[in-house]
């Protein structure tokens, strides 16, 4: 093989196969970035709508019927996939797992674009988000006693550490791109500020400690103050629960990790990167993936059995809406479909590895995403929709408001990521071409 | 006041571990104060960008 990429070393030709994403850009690109440009384009007629005519142009009702809906749910979603980019990035610093070092970048970056989509979703729920400054302003106040305060501190800190750690890793492969390109050369001396060469090696040492304070900080956003939005409330039926932290935690190593799959199996296969983005890659985190969703079907098995034994009537019809009523089509869907029949042809091919496919597993991972999305939603929309206060139950449809802002927070988010690949090397390229 | 417990609890193992990583940049403190600047303009960036889209979001929600 004419180089390796985990070593020190590369050569010129796959230094330029690894540069594929900003020296060519096809019809596809500027045809596919012009639909999410229509996609992000409309989410701004929809969020413009909802900021001049208030939230009633959502489906989202109080006292009777959800006040949070998609949004929240979306919050929670890409919260957590923010995870294992930065988790895998981690794991590579610590423990040497040099195998997944080339898709440790594309981690990173996943992380940043997640944290950013879900800062947008909670910041397109306020109905008067002209008075955003009051969650600074008020924060000395609140912090004391609002789990919401705690995330706001916990997620900006988790996205300034992240993207400063990103920034310091990508330093030494933008000295060899500010001759190359000259286009963005302002940007890469912006950011190559104080470089000198050689630090690599300081930076490998940093990046050991930060790589703990990253994972320290994964743990106690997904398993601590996101969960305990929910997990501390009494007043709403269904999210009353100590177990919510690990609940939350498991889905959220899930649902990052198939992210991360899913992306470099794109990746890999539109520039053509099969040599450095190997197999083993996959089957090393399908495998993974595999049994923490199974775990996360288990822990999904616990929670019903307890709403369902002996637990307080509001509790019960929360399950029955979910497992027989009318939520049921689609939570059966997520249970079979996404969660069950996935992990298990993730822990099929762990077994049986001469079974491993790759699309397989890239399908299988898409798959877990999808039933996580939802799941979120049945996690916000259920408890709210049957209160302890004596109010009549309610209904919960998002309209086409809703819908257009959830798609064009997801169109974004693509968005984002390919502007990335056309400025940033997003495999490691080393340290001298 | 619990709240200042869990937000001790995060920041002093965070802030721990942060300066650990400046520490073990001996004899340079050139890269660890790129490090740590980053991390604070960004926090600055946060605030002000909340208060100008605050400010922005005014001529565009009914007041």
């Amino acid at each position: 093989m004419a180089m390796n990429i985990r070593g020190r070393g590369i050569d010129r030709a796959a230094a330029t196969d690894l540069l594929r994403p900003l020296l060519h850009t096809d019809r596809a690109f500027y045809v596919f970035g012009g639909i999410l440009l229509l996609l992000v384009g409309w989410l701004g007629y929809a969020w413009f709508l909802q900021l001049t005519q208030g939230l009633g142009v959502t489906a989202m009702r109080t006292p009777v019927g959800a006040g949070w809906g998609v949004y929240i749910a979306n919050f929670i979603f890409f919260a957590s996939m923010a995870h294992g980019g930065m988790a895998i990035s981690a794991a590579v610093r610590l423990m040497k797992l040099n195998t997944y070092k080339p898709i440790a970048r594309m981690g990173e970056v996943l992380t940043i674009v997640c944290l950013l989509m879900a800062g947008l979703s909670i910041s397109l729920d306020m109905g008067r988000p002209d008075r955003i400054f009051n969650v600074i302003r008020f924060w000395p106040l609140r912090v004391g006693s609002s789990p919401l305060s705690w995330d706001i501190t916990v997620i900006i800190l988790y996205f300034t550490l992240s993207s400063s750690f990103l920034w310091l890793t990508i330093r030494k492969d933008l000295v060899p791109l500010a001759n190359r390109f000259p286009r963005f050369n302002w940007l890469y001396k912006i950011l190559l500020i104080g470089y000198r060469p050689g630090e690599e090696r300081q930076i490998d040492r940093m990046a050991w400690w930060l790589s703990i304070a990253v994972v320290f900080l994964i743990v106690m956003l997904s398993g601590g103050v996101i969960p305990w939005i929910f997990g501390l409330l009494p007043s709403r039926p269904g999210w009353f629960s100590a177990m919510a932290g690990p609940y939350f935690l498991t889905a959220a190593i899930a649902s990052s990790i198939a992210a991360v799959i899913v992306v470099a199996g794109i990746l890999r296969k539109v520039f053509k990167w099969q040599e450095y983005i190997k197999p083993e890659i996959f089957q090393g985190l399908g495998r993974f993936l595999g049994i923490i969703t199974l775990f996360y079907l288990y822990l999904t098995l616990a929670e019903q059995i307890t709403m369902r034994y002996a637990a307080p009537e509001s509790e019960l019809m929360i399950s029955e809406s979910l497992l027989e009523g009318e939520l049921s089509p689609v939570y059966w869907a997520v249970i079979v479909l996404g969660f069950s029949l996935s992990s298990l042809l993730l822990i099929i091919q762990a077994i049986r590895p001469r079974w491993f496919g790759l699309n397989r597993t890239i399908l299988a991972a898409g798959a877990i995403i999808v039933a996580f999305w939802f799941k979120r939603v049945f996690i916000v929309v259920p408890s709210l929709l049957r209160p302890l206060l004596p109010f009549p139950s309610g209904t919960y449809n998002p309209s086409w408001v809703e819908w257009s802002i959830i798609v064009g927070i997801f169109a974004l988010a693509v968005l984002v990521y390919m502007i990335f690949l056309k400025i940033f090397p997003i495999v490691e390229i080393g340290e001298k071409e | 006041m619990i709240g200042f417990f869990i937000i001790g609890l995060i920041l002093i193992p965070v802030v721990t571990l942060v300066s650990a990583s400046v520490i073990e940049a001996r004899g340079s403190l050139r890269l660890p104060g790129l490090f740590v600047t980053s991390v604070i303009m960004q926090i600055i960036g946060f605030v002000a960008s909340f208060a100008v889209l605050g400010l922005a979001l005014r001529f565009i929600v009914p007041q």
